[in-house]
């Protein structure tokens, strides 16, 4: 425990001691009563003389602290409590304690944590002398301390520094996995054992850092941050291009614009999405670029994961989530009511649901129960009752953040609804199913009649659903990618897409800017948009803009 | 003329605390019902200015992405607008000084009110920290809001204040504090919450 003098006086003219902050404290605990402060004080005073009048240097030659602080227990009791430094030296706690525990309010010596009690400092003994500490604004002649005849005290001032949070996270055992930059559906089945493997390792929640750089070094997934205005997403998980079924790389891009804690729940919700759905984003990879020439199959596609209730794209979200909330919380210590049911607080075992509450505070920015003590045992209590009967409710006035997100996903999970985590399995399978099957049909028609088999397939999905085919008909703008209605168009067909990526001098994807056919083929000459549209006039327009960091990479060539 | 740095940024209930840089709602705000309630004045504020618009992340056929829990808005923030919605966040917390559970309920003509007192406070007399003051401490008596400015960094360096001492620091002492919160009475922008000793002052509705 360190004490300092500041170098500047109080308003009062006084020097003041800054405390730094201690976490537990040697307590003496007495029954509260109205005129046990002066009494306590008295006997304290006189067991300091005997310290400083003590034959023993090591006894005599120290720096003590006093402090005091109130707290009423959960049988009602109201406690005055005298704190005394941790690692006191035996012989001066003797002293102090034979003083003391003569008092008939005296109960017990314990230990405490400070966030319990809130302890004050108010007196010290300094290697012979005698601190007595007052409220900032009093002068010091005008302070009057207790009247001892042995003791003449030095007034002073005294500021306690404010704990600063703990990170709540630990460093985990590094995977000894290598796995390669570029996954195919082999590579990515050897690589999400070793990833569950990983989680199930977890002892604690590892931080975004630690993340990053795992996923990147053992499992061969770029990340990066991304700031664009347009991204109006949390967090992407994208497959690059693929023209010739080689391996493909992943890379998840992390919204920026986030505290180092959420980004770490977004980055776990992100790496879930490729243990649990990397076939599907195969599949949808493969789908994108068949749209070029059918756009009805992303239409199709795009009404299979809309549609229901849920819908297949809302499950596949809720699956990341359970999956990413074993990053907060982790596997050894679920379920939860296997531990809760050993606690008992306040006589009485506190409910999973709370637990939850508890374990997450620290994880999320901003709430004031990051560090709490037993004093707020009953407003966390009511605090997490409360969020969990919100989160299990629902509905639009449900309050929306990824702290409730999360906390909804662990209570899912908590409540047995995902399987053990060594066996993920996808509910929405189906979507990945029915679509290899249109897959297949359509492989063995000419591109024209594969295109009226999936409007008339669309068109019978829609009418069961109560909805028109063309209520899919144009989602026109994602992350780096816009759809472009082709100069002659009825308001209502799909059209075959011309897919445009900015040219190497136009990196920025400037509408006005030149273009260039996104092919593997021979190079395609670059040109302006309205060029391209002039070209085709009857093609829809795909344009791929660069994400920040191609950008960043394109402008150090 | 000074060049007003305009910047385009995405700001979510999760962030914008953050992205808008409003430091005092980080330090004072540490509810999540209260930051749910602030976000919402804020979004309202924004929504009556071009500053504003709905950032939508549609459905692609190629990614899997985490869309944003609730609103999510597009910002065009210029020095003008974050000063003004650090005034909205000031209002927030001399609400909450009120009482009022839900500072997000208060009625519009409340919020106005309040932010023409704030426009009345002079900063080279201290006087605006002193309100500041009032919706940050817990008790807000003379002497603890003395104490939560003595000594500690000026808030407004470039404000010419009379208090400030020795390269920025705040030197606002208890008389000081008892005298501008005197006048500020007198000028019926703050008052007592209780009638005797030590007194306890809030923002006038």
């Amino acid at each position: 425990m360190a004490i300092r003098t500041k170098p500047d006086p109080d308003p009062g003219g006084k020097a003041v001691d800054v405390y730094d902050p201690v976490e537990f404290l040697r307590t003496l605990v007495f029954n509260y009563g109205e005129e046990l402060k002066p009494a306590l004080v008295r006997l304290l005073l006189n067991a300091l003389v005997d310290i400083s009048h003590a034959r023993s240097k090591r006894v005599r030659d120290r720096d003590l602290p006093v402090r005091i602080g109130e707290y009423t227990n959960s049988l009602d009791m109201r406690l005055l409590i005298i704190g005394l430094p941790y690692d006191l030296h035996s012989p001066a706690f003797k002293i102090i304690y034979d003083a003391l525990s003569k008092h008939p309010t005296f109960i017990e010596v314990n230990s405490s944590s400070t966030t319990d009690f809130n302890p004050k400092p108010f007196v010290r003994y300094n290697y012979g002398k005698f601190i007595w500490y007052a409220d900032p604004f009093t002068r010091g002649d005008e302070v009057r301390p207790p009247r001892e005849p042995k003791i003449s005290f030095e007034i002073r001032g005294c500021e306690l520094k404010r704990k600063t949070a703990r990170k709540p996270y630990h460093a985990p055992e590094p995977p000894e996995h290598r796995a390669p930059k570029r996954h195919s559906e082999k590579e990515w089945a050897e690589n999400r054992v070793h990833i569950l493997r990983f989680v199930e390792s977890l002892k604690d929640a590892c931080g975004y850092k630690r993340l990053v750089k795992i996923i990147h070094d053992n499992f061969g997934i770029f990340v990066y941050e991304e700031n664009s205005p347009e991204f109006a997403q949390y967090g992407l998980i994208r497959l690059s291009s693929s023209f010739d079924d080689k391996p493909v790389a992943v890379r998840i891009l992390i919204q920026r614009n986030l505290d180092d804690r959420l980004k770490y729940v977004v980055l776990a919700h992100e790496l879930a999405h490729y243990v649990l759905h990397f076939p599907m984003l195969l599949l949808s990879q493969l789908i994108e670029q068949l749209s070029w020439a059918i756009p009805e199959l992303e239409q199709y596609y795009l009404q299979l994961i809309s549609t229901g209730q849920p819908t297949p794209l809302e499950q596949i979200e809720e699956e990341a989530d359970d999956l990413a909330s074993f990053f907060l919380i982790p596997p050894w210590i679920r379920p939860l009511k296997k531990i809760t049911g050993m606690i008992l607080e306040g006589r009485r075992s506190p409910s999973p649901e709370e637990m939850v509450w508890r374990f997450l505070q620290p994880l999320f920015p901003e709430d004031q129960f990051a560090e709490f003590g037993w004093n707020d045992l009953d407003e966390i209590r009511a605090r997490a009752l409360r969020d969990s009967i919100r989160v299990a409710s629902g509905g639009e006035d449900a309050p929306k953040s990824l702290f409730y997100r999360m906390l909804g996903a662990i209570l899912r999970v908590e409540k047995g609804m995902l399987e053990e985590i060594t066996e993920p399995q996808p509910r929405a399978d189906w979507v990945y199913e029915n679509m290899q099957q249109v897959l297949q049909e359509i492989g063995n028609r000419d591109p024209k009649d594969a295109r009226s088999f999936l409007k008339g397939l669309s068109d019978r999905n829609a009418f069961a659903e109560g909805n028109t085919r063309t209520d899919f008909a144009w989602s026109n703008a994602s992350f780096c990618r816009e759809l472009v209605p082709p100069l002659i168009w009825n308001g209502i067909d799909l059209y075959p897409r011309t897919p445009l990526d900015p040219a190497l001098y136009n990196p920025a994807g400037l509408a006005e800017g030149d273009w260039k056919i996104r092919a593997y083929q021979a190079e395609s000459p670059a040109g302006t948009l309205q060029e391209w549209r002039e070209w085709k006039p009857d093609h829809g327009l795909v344009l791929y803009r660069l994400e920040s960091w191609q950008r960043k990479y394109l402008a150090r060539l | 003329m000074k060049k007003t740095k305009i910047q385009e940024c995405l700001v979510t209930r999760d962030n914008f605390m953050d992205v808008l840089a409003l430091d005092q709602a980080k330090k004072f705000v540490r509810d999540r019902d209260h930051a749910d309630g602030l976000y919402r004045v804020i979004v309202e504020v924004l929504n009556r200015t071009d500053s504003r618009k709905l950032s939508q992340a549609n459905a692609s056929s190629h990614d899997l992405a985490l869309r944003i829990p609730g609103t999510g808005i597009h910002v065009r923030l210029t020095n003008l607008l974050r000063d003004s919605l650090r005034d909205i966040v000031l209002c927030y917390l001399l609400l909450m000084g009120h009482g009022i559970e839900q500072p997000a309920l208060a009625s519009a003509a409340l919020l106005t009110h309040l932010l023409q007192n704030l426009s009345k406070l002079r900063k080279d007399v201290g006087e605006r920290c002193v309100v500041e003051s009032i919706g940050e401490v817990e008790n807000p008596t003379a002497e603890s809001i003395c104490t939560n400015l003595l000594d500690v960094n000026c808030r407004y360096p470039t404000g010419g204040c009379q208090f400030m001492v020795r390269s920025a620091i705040c030197g606002l002492h208890l008389s000081a504090t008892k005298e501008t919160l005197a006048g500020l009475e007198s000028r019926k922008i703050v008052e007592k919450i209780l009638a005797v000793e030590p007194y306890s002052w809030r923002v006038t509705r």
